[in-house]
């Protein structure tokens, strides 16, 4: 699962949301077992010139399984993986953890969702969550989740009731 | 049948070792392991010298061009059981799932394609 924030004034809210993670870092690491914990986190984040991009790995859920939704500043992922059912057979070793996944990001205020998409690549789950500073078009591909920053939305709400008023 | 497998992955500090399940009945052993970003072209199934290696590289996004190598290692208590042409392996959703059934025939290699 890929997610990208994009948030208008980079430093600030890169800080706040570095802080966010660093706390997932730790519950993610201390919930998962401890050999696919050695050297590799199922979290990344990775900066650039317009914002953050964090990317997480879930596997063995289906990608229409994974919800990803914002409610307020929180933008929350829920899954649950199901242990395999094998049959009259032993089970020899045992790494692998099951149950409810959930991950929790606090988002800062200028960020809000208009909408989402989830896609497998390479066999990891991946979605899609950006916002671009100045950005206000929808993007067209299907089931994308785009947080804009809310100055944007904020602009485009005076203007659409501006044309509004015009009528 | 408890003592079939045994762990023998050597930690390296540049591979991942993701995290397995092993089972095993009277036809067969199946194995799963979490490998997300793994390329399929590159993950190899195979069993030889008694054990059985799943082994394949993710590519890393950043730096742009970086892979990390994934590993695991178990010895077969009786390697002899099992015929590596009838290994099956499948990738789906970041889940290697492979399965390997007994046979009389000597064990050579199996490449997942």
């Amino acid at each position: 699962m890929l997610v990208q924030v994009r948030p208008a004034h980079p430093s600030a809210q890169i800080a706040d949301l570095e802080r966010a993670i660093d706390g997932l870092f730790q519950r993610v690491l201390r919930s998962q077992s401890p050999v696919f914990s050695r050297g590799h986190s199922p979290f990344a984040l990775a900066r650039d010139a317009d914002g953050v991009t964090l990317r997480a790995e879930i596997p063995g859920v289906e990608p229409d399984a994974i919800d990803i939704r914002v409610e307020g500043r929180k933008l929350a992922m829920h899954a649950e993986r199901k242990p395999e059912a094998r049959e009259g057979a032993v089970q020899l070793v045992r790494e692998r953890a099951y149950g409810r996944i959930a991950h929790a990001l606090q988002l800062s205020d200028d960020l809000t969702r208009t909408r989402d998409r989830r896609e497998p690549q390479r066999s990891a789950h991946r979605a899609h969550t950006q916002a671009r500073p100045g950005q206000a078009a929808a993007d067209r591909r299907r089931g994308r989740l785009r947080l804009c920053a809310a100055r944007d939305m904020h602009q485009r709400r005076a203007h659409h009731h501006a044309q509004r008023s015009d009528r | 049948m408890r003592n079939e497998v045994t762990d023998k992955t050597a930690e390296r500090a540049h591979r991942r070792m993701p995290a397995v399940e092993i089972w095993g009945d009277a036809n067969a052993l199946y194995l799963s392991a979490n490998v997300p970003g793994l390329a399929a072209t590159s993950t190899r199934v195979t069993i030889e010298d008694g054990i059985l290696t799943v082994r394949g590289r993710v590519q890393q996004p950043e730096p742009a061009g970086a892979v990390t190598e994934c590993a695991r290692r178990f010895a077969l208590r009786d390697p002899a059981r099992y015929d590596t042409a009838q290994i099956s392996a499948n990738l789906r959703h970041g889940v290697l799932q492979g399965s390997g059934s007994p046979s009389e025939q000597l064990l050579s290699r199996a490449t997942f394609r």
